[in-house]
């Protein structure tokens, strides 16, 4: 689970270790939250009007914490709301989002097997650690969680990481080989502190497929000053196509979040992606943002939304207006 | 008191030592290694009685432990079972005593806090902007009349505020 803090995602987030916690006892504590929201929006495509409401659970999480001293775990169980795709049930289906063992060196690196999160993206996984309601990029191409081992190691102001894992795009066998389509993924990412608030992120993925390899390479910067919170970040990605060409994309955003008390902040994000799928198509649009955050106490929020959507999906121009209404309660 | 006694032992070392010299006679360079040792010789009797209050809280822990704890004495117990529990009561509670949150302040580490308190029950990845974690210290959420509660906010590892429990209240319970 990644930080909410720009800053401190490249440190903390990036390692998947949790602080918060419920103590049962010396070894065993929890945390989580649960997610809700109600969300309008209203669709121009192609000169065809729709527009749809919705209220409903988002997500809800329960991460149990094993602590043995140098040895610990994190099993997070989640269900998210699938919007009826699978199955047509929502929240029906709990699933491990992460379960791994961590091995903890002392000197800052940890060695983790299991499945876990990718340490690329500026955004985080989870809602309680975004800005804002919804994502930056509707479609996206950064892996999400996988299954393999990692070593990471950081300092106060650096941090590296690097992991061999069984897919990272999610597009084959996932088996680190044998007979039939299988695949196999390494990720590197590093991150530096250089002082006045100001953090570099760099971090790439590659993954061998039989259907076709693919890769990554996303980089982000972060700089804080004050109640002030900048980041920008540009990520690209190519995946090879047995027929016709190859599916490109890139995405970019830059946001600005201002904390104007000590419980509310304002956000305000421009985000862009496009995604040539070559003979599927080409989808490009500017999301623009606009977020307001409000802290009723540590543990409950209230985040609202309002995002304009401007973009061309092959060659058929589509605009959209959404907004949204978020409560998360965290534990 | 016991500090007030290593105070008066040193200041007896000086006054013994000015006595027995010609002080015309030295040079200034013997006086200030003379004081530099009993600069030295003054911050390890201080070392000592830090040590020695630190202990005198363990014991106190210890015996409050064993009141409310009687099993914990129960015959055919070792004197190292009943020290091991009291300072492990000491590292789990040391935040109910209030000399414990006369370090914390703005601008301190995670590890200084729970050098100073001890690890708190309960913590949480607050969703206000201006604290990502906070420490509660607390006993119960809803003994509302005698429960004791404290908490400390911080914002990338460092303490930017905290709440030190109200020990008055249950000092002068109603």
């Amino acid at each position: 689970m990644k930080n909410k803090l720009a800053i401190a995602s490249a440190f903390v987030a990036a390692s998947s270790f949790s602080t918060a916690e419920i103590v049962i006892n010396d070894f065993l504590s929890f945390e989580g939250f649960i997610d809700m929201s109600y969300t309008h929006t209203d669709i121009e495509d192609g000169g065809v009007s729709s527009s749809d409401n919705s209220y409903q659970i988002d997500q809800v999480e329960v991460a149990l914490l094993f602590d043995f001293d140098v040895v610990t775990g994190q099993i997070d169980i989640d269900a998210e709301d699938d919007n009826g795709t699978n199955n047509g049930s929502d929240l029906e289906e709990l699933e491990i989002e992460q379960a791994f063992a961590a091995y903890h060196f002392g000197n800052g690196g940890v060695f983790i097997a299991g499945r876990f999160a990718s340490m690329l993206g500026f955004e985080a996984f989870e809602p309680t650690g975004l800005y804002q309601y919804s994502f930056a990029y509707d479609i996206g191409f950064l892996p999400g969680y996988s299954q393999g081992v990692k070593y990471s190691y950081e300092t106060d102001t650096t941090f590296f990481g690097i992991a061999l894992l069984d897919e990272a795009f999610d597009t084959d066998g996932n088996r680190f080989g044998g007979s039939g389509d299988s695949s196999y993924a390494i990720e590197v990412a590093g991150s530096i502190n250089v002082g006045n608030g100001l953090t570099w992120f760099l971090g790439g993925a590659y993954e061998d497929a039989d259907v076709g390899d693919a890769y990554a390479v996303n980089t982000y910067a972060t700089f804080e000053t004050g109640a002030w919170i900048f980041a920008a970040e540009v990520s690209f990605g190519e995946q090879e196509a047995l027929v016709g060409d190859d599916i490109e994309a890139i995405n970019a955003l830059i946001m600005a979040n201002f904390a104007y008390s000590d419980q509310a902040s304002v956000t305000g994000r421009i985000s862009y992606e496009d995604f040539d799928a070559g003979v599927g198509g080409e989808l490009d649009y500017f999301k623009y943002t606009l977020a307001h955050g409000y802290a009723f106490s540590d543990n409950l929020s209230m985040v609202t939304e309002v995002s304009f959507i401007d973009g061309e999906d092959t060659d058929v121009d589509f605009d959209g207006l959404a907004a949204a209404l978020e409560l998360i309660f965290a534990y | 008191m016991l500090s007030k006694f290593y105070t008066l032992c040193a200041l007896a070392v000086v006054a013994s030592a000015f006595s027995s010299h010609d002080l015309a006679a030295e040079s200034d360079a013997a006086l200030e290694a003379r004081l530099a040792k009993l600069e030295a010789r003054v911050a390890e009797l201080e070392a000592r009685l830090a040590e020695t209050e630190q202990e005198t809280k363990e014991v106190k822990v210890l015996a409050s432990s064993s009141q409310s704890a009687p099993t914990q004495a129960a015959p055919g117990s070792s004197g190292f079972a009943a020290d091991i529990m009291a300072r492990s009561a000491w590292r789990n509670y040391r935040w109910t005593e209030p000399e414990q949150w006369d370090g914390i302040q703005k601008g301190i580490t995670i590890d200084r806090v729970v050098e100073l308190l001890g690890e708190p029950p309960r913590t949480v990845k607050s969703l206000k902007p201006r604290i990502d974690l906070v420490y509660y210290y607390e006993t119960s959420l809803k003994d509302t009349f005698n429960s004791v509660r404290g908490k400390v906010n911080f914002k990338d590892g460092i303490v930017v505020s905290a709440i030190r429990p109200d020990f008055e209240k249950l000092k002068s319970p109603k």
